[in-house]
């Protein structure tokens, strides 16, 4: 089992060192936390590590103010020691920065959170949550997951032998 | 006899993204189509709310306006009983995963008692068909030791018996055999056989590769 405060320590180091892939990482192991214990804060911290990378990674991001990065790791740092409610408050100020900055430079209608939400979303459908439960998990609009989904790989892991049983029960039902 | 299909957000979603509800109009005639209340918020009350897909609902509301679709209560009791049992199947560490909501159970409830399930997202379908299957994908995919309670799994079958699934590919299937496809999409059918299904997958139907190769060598 993966401790919150280890991945909060270990995002503090990766944004001091703008390492964009350890975020991704740190998202990545997040989120397989949260699939098996469910916890909010361990998904808002797989939301906003995938936001942070995402912004660490673009070109068009590289100018912003170095004080917006002092921000977040001042947050992940007062949000370390707990309890869970301190956690998740100082979470969420780290999502409301990404959303402001965001809105600010970024080159999409749909904020860099949602974009996380998506994916995230798309993750948990991977791992065998319904959609419906992944998209509530994650605050991802379903339909926009059932798209991202269907641009992946997801569904080429299938059940075998019933698409002749399927197609012969649709003949039944509306021949 | 006319039989009774439930639909999930999920098949009228690809449907709809696809220009293919006509589909479901024609195919009204020798069936019922029902939507659950939680299926008609996620087609018509939610992205009304949060502006997303705001065609969504213009075409669904006609579909319901009009009789095609019926919006259908599930039975309460049943709806909870699906959902407690399907949500204590599957454990890590002692602790249950969550893996469905209220929606997926509803869906489930009304279709009980030999009902067609019209569902295009996969998680169900594997609960339904293939509940060892969904328990090594979670086991695979969560890199944590999953374990299936198979008390709770009989009597989440209970519900499932007689239920049978289709998806969206099997409604373009079929339009396709009863000649409905070409009223609306124009060209050589075999093609526009293979473009729907291919479509179908690029929205999100729970469709492989092997699945649409399938289809098209099955279908004449």
């Amino acid at each position: 089992m993966v401790e919150i405060q280890t991945l909060i320590d270990q995002s503090i180091e990766a944004v001091d060192k703008k390492d964009a892939l350890a975020l991704r990482t740190i998202s990545a192991n997040a989120l397989t936390e949260a699939a098996v214990v469910g916890h909010r804060e361990l998904i808002l911290m797989a939301l906003v590590d995938y936001a942070l990378s995402k912004i660490l990674s673009k070109i068009h991001y590289q100018e912003i103010d170095e004080k917006f990065y002092g921000k977040i790791t001042d947050e992940f740092k007062k949000a370390r020691p707990g309890p869970k409610e301190e956690t998740l408050k100082h979470l969420e100020v780290i999502e409301d920065l990404v959303i402001k900055l965001d809105e600010k430079e970024g080159r999409f209608e749909d904020n860099v959170i949602e974009k996380a939400q998506i994916k995230k979303a798309a993750n948990l459908y991977e791992k065998g949550f319904s959609l419906r439960r992944a998209s509530e998990m994650t605050g991802a609009d379903p339909v926009r997951v059932l798209e991202y989904v269907g641009g992946s790989k997801i569904h080429e892991f299938r059940s075998p032998g019933k698409n002749a049983e399927r197609l012969e029960t649709a003949r039944e039902v509306f021949g | 006899m006319r039989r009774k299909v439930v639909c999930d957000s999920s098949s009228l979603i690809s449907l709809s993204m696809n220009c293919m509800l006509p589909l479901i109009v024609e195919l009204s005639e020798s069936a019922d189509f029902m939507i659950t209340k939680t299926v008609y918020d996620e087609i018509i009350t939610n992205p009304r709310r949060s502006g997303h897909h705001m065609m969504g609902p213009l075409q669904f509301s006609a579909l319901i306006k009009n009789g095609i679709l019926q919006v259908e209560q599930a039975n309460q009791s049943m709806v909870s009983d699906i959902l407690s049992l399907s949500n204590r199947t599957y454990y890590t560490h002692h602790a249950p995963l969550e893996i469905i909501q209220r929606g997926e159970a509803e869906a489930l409830a009304l279709a009980s008692n030999s009902g067609i399930l019209l569902v295009d997202e996969r998680t169900l379908r594997f609960l339904i068909e293939a509940p060892k299957q969904l328990r090594d994908l979670l086991q695979f995919r969560t890199h944590h030791g999953v374990s299936m309670d198979e008390s709770m799994r009989r009597a989440f079958q209970r519900y499932c018996e007689g239920i049978k699934i289709i998806r969206s590919s099997e409604i373009v299937a079929v339009a396709y055999e009863k000649g409905i496809l070409e009223k609306y999409f124009l060209g050589e059918a075999r093609e526009v056989l293979a473009t729907c299904l291919w479509s179908l997958k690029s929205k999100g139907c729970s469709l492989s590769t092997e699945d649409v190769e399938e289809y098209l060598k099955m279908l004449k």
